[in-house]
């Protein structure tokens, strides 16, 4: 990576997390209904981070919109607005916020930032001009104030004349005289300049323009005063030459230097309630670091077992190897709990992005509409994150597009005219939950089937179908029961690209709905990357992975123990119990020459529901295995049946398929 | 080598500062993302030049200029300031700032101005 290429991902990371700051603050700037002064000078704050980074970065469209926000802000700093207009300023933030979000999208897809906010910038600079037009001037900064040396004690006995100009620019010019000035006090006992007040209002033009003359009464020689002057920055040309003394010039002046009106910095922390936000000792680490990492911890756990497990090493049988192989296995358990553990982070920065959807939903729709969190610091995988606000979005967006009544309706309803949302995760095993629920209107399931038949997609009787199925209808592709298509849902668009998007993740959805109380989406998804042991087993020369905890027992069957059930499956009778036998190679029509019982194994398998024999060629023997998903072109040809978990790559590379023994049976 | 301590809170503006200066011959000693550890990290590390950033949080430019030349009366401090910071570089260059460069800035601006001190 190149030094550009990094100042770039700096760049577009912590101005994101600006701009992301800048959100949550004018969402609580929003519910509290006022901008307190710490508000506004943080808000401030970042406006002109984002501005003078993107000046960096020759970002000039999103230069100008920070820039003109930043002086928008600047001027509320000492002056109160009007109600209304903190209502059209927090508009004008949340669209900027927006549309730069929108350029740093378009520099991350490596492109360029080339997108107009010409439109925008004026409007906030109208609206700024309004703001400050309404007012006497802004407050000047402070009296004029001359700086005079003080007195030096002995008069000079030379005076020297210099004309300064400055670099062009190199800006503040006036400033830089200034310091010029104050840089040869302790050496001259009076100075004068022309322009003689440096700190006027066009002085700063004047000099740039003319640049400006200094006088000093000095007993230092020339050098002296020259070099202190080449001190300063950015200068272009110095003409410097002694001036004849007369005697009565010389003078003592003794002028106090005015104080200036020190100038507010409201530094102060942000708002508690953003503490979603608060700078804590974490730090950034690129992505790909970390995907790289779990694959290498991945690997290195599948290799440490074809190292320990060697057969060979294992027939020599030696003490210290395996006192030294279970040391390295409990060390690489220790690394890839560790690893897992960087990856996941907690869901509430995903959650908290959901209330800037609320509110704009809550605006467009006329609803109002709270949105409750709870459990935000349930974590999960980074990767799971960054794909879960999507589905969630539009989840939300359907809930308060459709499923939120007016509040007139709710009223009348006897409910609350507020709308209740609320998004929850919690830790169930190996799994999150998450739901996301509304007291709205809740399902139709007549029109729901009605609408599924329509469409063609109900295969079953329309009075055979269930609660369950008839409410999973809103996640077919296509589906939408809204005549009206509104502009964020109803196209039938979302909410199946939700439920596709949460599938990808390992996940699945289950939607429950009370009609006239609401309606709830429930996701379980799963935690990635488990590492588990398995038993190797093979049909047909094929390798299949079978979860070593639901194996009860393995043998080889007697003929006479196998019969059949009235309907026709095979069964066997071990120890007074009966068993349902599956063949594997059935299951996935595998060509092998052990059909006969005799000549290969019965596995017993234990699931939460029932017990099974599955019969398979032979065990290859323990394996820990890394569980990696399908791809998602596999799992769609198996589409619902359940049967494969995941699949893992064996030591020697080959890939390997894990088993459902749950779906097997179904 | 001169050494030098890059203070402002934007660790981008850190990083673009940095490589100007490492690449023209300068040593970046240390970092600090407000005034307050500017001041420590000044004592601990004893930079040859500063650069200081005005807004920041915790303890702004200014003040952490002030207070480091109290220590260090003869501190190299360079504000780094953006327009329309007028009366703020004013006071900084009043108070002892060795010279201010305004952003947004080239590599051989600051450069130039850091080259130029004594």
């Amino acid at each position: 990576m190149s030094a550009n290429d990094s100042i770039l991902d700096i760049y577009l990371y912590e101005n994101g997390q600006l701009l992301d700051n800048l959100e949550s603050l004018l969402l609580v700037c929003e519910k509290s209904g006022t901008f307190t002064s710490e508000q506004i000078a943080d808000i401030f704050r970042i406006l002109h981070t984002i501005k003078g980074a993107s000046a960096m970065m020759n970002f000039d469209n999103i230069t100008g919109l920070s820039h003109a926000l930043e002086d928008l802000f600047g001027f509320l700093r000492e002056h109160k607005a009007r109600k209304q207009d903190y209502r059209k300023i927090s508009d004008f933030v949340f669209s900027s916020v927006d549309a730069i979000k929108a350029e740093f999208e378009k520099i991350q897809n490596t492109g360029l930032p080339d997108g107009d906010l010409s439109e925008m910038t004026d409007e906030v600079r109208a609206f700024y001009k309004v703001l400050t037009s309404s007012r006497n001037e802004p407050e000047s900064e402070e009296t004029q104030q001359t700086v005079q040396p003080e007195a030096s004690g002995a008069s000079g006995n030379h005076r020297y004349k210099a004309h300064i100009t400055f670099q062009k620019d190199s800006k503040m010019e006036n400033i830089r005289a200034l310091g010029i000035v104050k840089s040869l006090e302790k050496f001259c006992s009076r100075i004068e300049t022309v322009p003689s007040d440096l700190l006027g209002d066009h002085s700063d033009d004047e000099i740039t323009a003319n640049g400006f003359d200094l006088i000093m009464d000095s007993d230092q020689p020339a050098n002296v005063i020259t070099s202190k002057i080449k001190e300063a920055f950015f200068l272009k040309d110095c003409h410097f030459e002694e001036l004849p003394l007369k005697q009565d010039d010389v003078k003592v002046p003794k002028k106090e230097v005015k104080k200036t009106k020190k100038e507010k910095s409201d530094i102060s922390a942000i708002n508690a309630e953003v503490s979603h936000n608060v700078k804590q000792s974490y730090m950034s680490v690129n992505l790909s670091k970390l995907d790289a990492l779990m694959d290498i911890v991945g690997e290195i756990v599948i290799t440490e077992s074809t190292v320990t497990k060697n057969p060979e090493v294992m027939k020599l049988g030696l003490d210290s190897f395996d006192k030294a192989s279970r040391q390295l296995r409990k060390l690489t358990d220790e690394l890839q709990d560790i690893v897992m553990a960087i990856r996941m982070i907690p869901v509430s920065a995903t959650f908290h992005k959901m209330e800037r959807i609320v509110r704009d939903m809550s605006n467009r729709t006329g609803k109002k509409a709270e949105l409750i969190i709870i459990g935000e610091d349930t974590e999960l995988d980074k990767n799971v994150i960054d794909n879960l606000s999507d589905p969630l979005m539009h989840i939300i967006r359907n809930a308060m597009d459709h499923g939120l009544e007016t509040a007139e309706e709710r009223s009348a309803a006897g409910k609350d005219p507020k709308g209740k949302i609320t998004l929850e995760a919690h830790n169930a095993g190996s799994d999150v939950l998450i739901s996301i629920s509304d007291d709205g209107r809740g399902l139709n399931k007549q029109a729901l089937i009605e609408k599924g038949v329509k469409k063609g997609l109900l295969k079953k009787n329309p009075e055979d179908v269930t609660d369950k199925e008839a409410y999973s209808l809103i996640f077919a592709p296509g589906f939408s029961t809204k005549e009206k298509v509104t502009e964020y849902s109803g196209r039938g668009v979302g909410m199946d690209v939700a439920m596709r998007n949460i599938e990808k993740l390992g996940g699945a959805l289950v939607v429950d709905s009370t009609p006239g109380h609401g309606m709830s989406v429930q996701i379980r998804i799963p935690l990635t990357l488990a590492i588990i042991e398995g038993m190797q087993v093979s049909v047909g020369g094929h390798v299949f992975i079978v979860p070593l905890l639901s194996i009860k027992e393995s043998f080889k069957p007697k003929m006479r123990d196998i019969t059949k059930d009235p309907d026709g499956n095979e069964m066997i009778t071990m120890r007074g119990s009966c068993y349902p036998i599956l063949r594997l190679h059935q299951v996935f029509n595998i060509d092998t020459d052990v059909t006969s019982f005799e000549d290969g194994i019965l596995i017993i398998l234990e699931t939460q529901t029932l017990t099974y024999c599955l019969f398979v060629d032979e065990l290859i023997g323990e394996q820990q295995t890394v569980v990696k998903p399908l791809p998602v072109y596999i799992s769609r040809i198996l589409g619902s049946s359940k049967s494969i978990a995941g699949c893992t790559i064996l030591g020697d590379g080959s890939v390997s398929l894990i088993l459902d023994i749950n779906g097997l049976m179904s | 080598m001169k050494k030098v301590l890059i203070v402002d809170d934007a660790a981008f503006m850190r990083v673009s500062i940095k490589n100007m200066l490492t690449k023209n011959g300068y040593e970046v000693v240390g970092e600090a993302e407000n005034g307050k550890v500017a001041l420590q990290k000044y004592q601990d590390l004893g930079p040859d030049v500063v650069t200081m950033d005005i807004t920041m949080p915790e303890m702004d430019g200014l003040t952490s200029l002030k207070k480091i030349l109290e220590l260090d009366p003869g501190a190299n401090i360079v504000m780094i300031s953006a327009m329309g910071q007028e009366s703020m570089v004013r006071e900084a260059v009043l108070s002892g700032a060795k010279g201010f460069i305004v952003k947004p800035f080239k590599e051989d601006v600051i450069t130039a101005a850091l080259n130029n001190l004594p």
